[in-house]
């Protein structure tokens, strides 16, 4: 692959590949940190649940 | 269905299209495009397919958000806000790509990373304006009035968008002297073009999917303490 994408890309291959790769490490960076950041709002709001709950059964 | 569920419905399938439009729009771009030297193009033309779809998408995506923003000053619709909001992060990174890819490609073909030329100025301005956007929005904690108030700025910063369309597609040269090229869509080999468009297709179903993603997160988040919410599966 890397053999035949230099003999496409020629001399610049690393400007190429290096515009490409920046691109795709950021595209596939926000996806990763969204998944994330919705795992630690659902443990958020599971939280607030449970102690909704005891508040209420206490009462 | 309500919007929330929806949205969660309509992710994969934007995911899945924006994945394989995007590597058959490279694919294209790599390998049935004419290469550097039968079309008297140097091959760093390739990084076209990566900086022109970003570029677009920059541009497009804050036409959108301040859609978003309007329609949430005009009718006070709390999601207004919110797909203003998701779709921000989104505008700020495709403008980061098309800023790094620009300067090298503006590395290999003039030779230094950056030029102080109207085009790319306009362009950093336009990160600029992002980052105030999001900055202000995270600086009031008071979800409503940081809305209201961000919605004013990204109006106000529309006035950028015909700018950079303008320093980029303009008319006299003399005027706006400039290292960066003119927009030559018409002058375009169609398969170049072709490429250049499939991808562009895949980075606006990759920015719908990660708005959509986004803006799940605001409404979990701002409305964690409603029964709807309590009564999700996920948390549970």
């Amino acid at each position: 692959m890397v053999v035949i994408l230099g003999s496409v890309l020629g001399n610049y291959a690393v400007y190429i590949l290096g515009a490409m790769g920046a691109a795709l490490f950021l595209m596939l960076l926000e996806p990763i940190l969204l998944m994330l950041k919705r795992r630690s709002i659902l443990k958020d709001v599971k939280r607030f649940i449970r102690l909704d709950e005891r508040k209420n059964r206490s009462e | 269905m309500n919007f929330y569920a929806l949205a969660g419905k309509v992710i994969p399938i934007f995911w899945f299209l924006a994945i394989t439009l995007t590597l058959l729009g490279l694919y294209l771009g790599f390998f049935t495009t004419p290469d550097g030297l039968s079309s008297g193009m140097k091959e760093y033309y390739r990084i076209i397919y990566v900086h022109v779809a970003s570029s677009w998408m920059a541009m497009w995506l804050y036409g959108v958000m301040v859609f978003w923003a309007l329609m949430g000053l005009v009718f006070n619709t709390r999601l207004s806000y919110m797909m203003a909001s998701a779709t921000s992060i989104s505008g700020t990174i495709m403008t980061v790509i098309a800023l790094i890819s620009g300067a090298i490609w503006g590395k290999t073909s003039w030779g230094t990373w950056w030029d102080w030329d109207p085009k790319l100025t306009t362009f950093l301005i336009l990160l600029f304006v992002y980052i105030g956007y999001i900055a202000l929005q995270s600086a009031i904690e008071d979800t409503r009035r940081s809305d209201k108030a961000s919605a004013l700025l990204a109006l106000v910063g529309l006035a950028l968008v015909p700018i950079i369309y303008y320093a980029v597609n303009c008319p006299d040269p003399n005027q706006c002297a400039s290292l960066h090229q003119e927009s030559s869509l018409q002058k375009t080999e169609p398969s170049i073009l072709i490429a250049m468009l499939v991808t562009t297709l895949g980075f606006w179903l990759y920015s719908f999917a990660t708005i959509l993603m986004r803006v799940r997160n605001i409404i979990l988040q701002r409305e964690r303490k409603t029964t709807w919410v309590s009564k999700l599966k996920e948390t549970h």
